[in-house]
């Protein structure tokens, strides 16, 4: 992707896709930097932004490009990929970066609450300290938002089917389990870097 | 207590989203509680007219949504409440047809709001600009200032606690189909 002149691009990825863009990277971009930072800054987004812009000012002042693998998570990810040899993934979220605009749509009108294996592994830190919910009304409030918990499982991780059922019972929603194939990530993270190297080309 | 709780998880403070979204569903609960007891008189019902509120097309953060028609019914509006991912046609066929003067469209994210420009090309196009108004709000709109009049918005409020008074705002300045030359 990159031409011998230019300078490389560092990929920023949440680490919600560790796991998914490792597999990737092995077949379509073997040589290129990822530097993952903790998904959990989600549950601050003034020190998720804070984060971006420490990293994206690192790599700029390397002289390199910058890839954001993000959904619209926090504000500053828009004046971020303002920024000349910065450019972010479309998509939302996380979920719809990986089933797709269309699916993740049909799916949330359904009322589904989506589950990716990094986060299920910390659900009970989430509900337990972060909303600091007890069952009951972690039953309560999910059950008035959601219909049923569903567990994108992009074939890459082991299902962590005790973990679901626990966070099920917990929400007191039914779950099931979605494959979900890489595509739509990697054709998400294709197409930012084809945007980056048209910005390069441009004059 | 909910626009400073807004603020504090905006700027990464001591709030966490997760007890931001819990002091807003309390607070929502709360209010259908005071709501359900104190019905509006057929009298000051009369006064207040139908309006219809959802979140843009692609937006599925529902709480925010539901809080200000939560506060919209206590003080009396008939509200037309959409659900999430609505599309602009929709809105606008729903507010002709209940003869709703505002419509109020709420999203989250910055990417979504900018949904709401193909909403404002909406009313304007089928020639309603004016008669039926538009109010916009959600999280991004109380961190991005000026993105109300960037997306076409005739007017935003810094809480669901200061949605009724903007409607009642808007519905006095809309144009009445009548008074239309």
């Amino acid at each position: 992707m990159n031409s011998p002149t230019a300078p490389s691009t560092v990929m920023v990825c949440c680490s919600i896709f560790r796991a998914e863009v490792e597999a990737l990277r092995r077949a379509n971009w073997p040589d290129l930097e990822i530097r993952y930072q903790t998904s959990m800054l989600h549950m601050q987004p003034g020190l998720l932004a804070e984060r971006l812009d420490q990293v994206v000012a690192q790599v700029r002042q390397e002289g390199r490009r910058v890839l954001l693998v993000y959904g619209d998570c926090c504000r500053q990810l828009a004046a971020l990929e303002s920024l000349p040899g910065v450019v972010r993934t479309r998509g939302n979220n996380c979920c719809q970066m990986l089933l797709g605009r269309d699916e993740y749509r049909r799916l949330s009108h359904e009322g589904v609450f989506f589950l990716i294996h990094e986060w299920v592994h910390r659900w009970r830190e989430v509900f337990s300290v972060q909303l600091g919910l007890n069952p009951d009304n972690a039953s309560s409030l999910m059950q008035d938002m959601h219909r049923k918990l569903v567990y994108l499982d992009t074939g890459v991780v082991p299902v962590p089917e005790a973990y679901l059922r626990e966070c099920a019972a917990y929400c007191g929603l039914p779950w099931e389990v979605r494959p979900v194939a890489l595509d739509h990530l990697r054709a998400a993270i294709n197409e930012a870097l084809a945007r980056l190297a048209s910005e390069e080309l441009r004059p | 207590m909910l626009s400073h709780i807004g603020d504090e998880w905006q700027g990464g403070a001591a709030a966490t989203l997760a007890q931001a979204y819990v002091a807003a569903r309390v607070a929502e609960d709360a209010l259908a509680r005071i709501a359900a007891q104190a019905q509006p008189t057929p009298s000051i019902e009369a006064t207040k007219g139908p309006v219809v509120i959802g979140n843009i097309e692609d937006d599925f953060h529902a709480l925010g949504r539901k809080m200000v028609g939560t506060f919209l019914r206590a003080d009396g509006w008939i509200v037309h409440d959409l659900g999430n991912d609505v599309l602009p046609a929709t809105f606008v066929d729903k507010a002709l047809e209940v003869g709703a003067r505002v419509i109020g469209v709420s999203a989250m994210m910055l990417t979504t709001a900018r949904n709401i420009r193909r909403l404002r090309e909406e009313i304007d196009r089928r020639g309603l600009t004016g008669r039926l108004q538009l109010a916009v709000g959600g999280a991004v709109f109380r961190v991005c200032p000026g993105l109300d009049r960037e997306v076409g918005g005739d007017g935003t409020a810094g809480s669901a606690l200061d949605a009724p008074a903007l409607f009642a705002t808007l519905w006095q300045k809309a144009v009445p189909p009548e008074a239309k030359p």
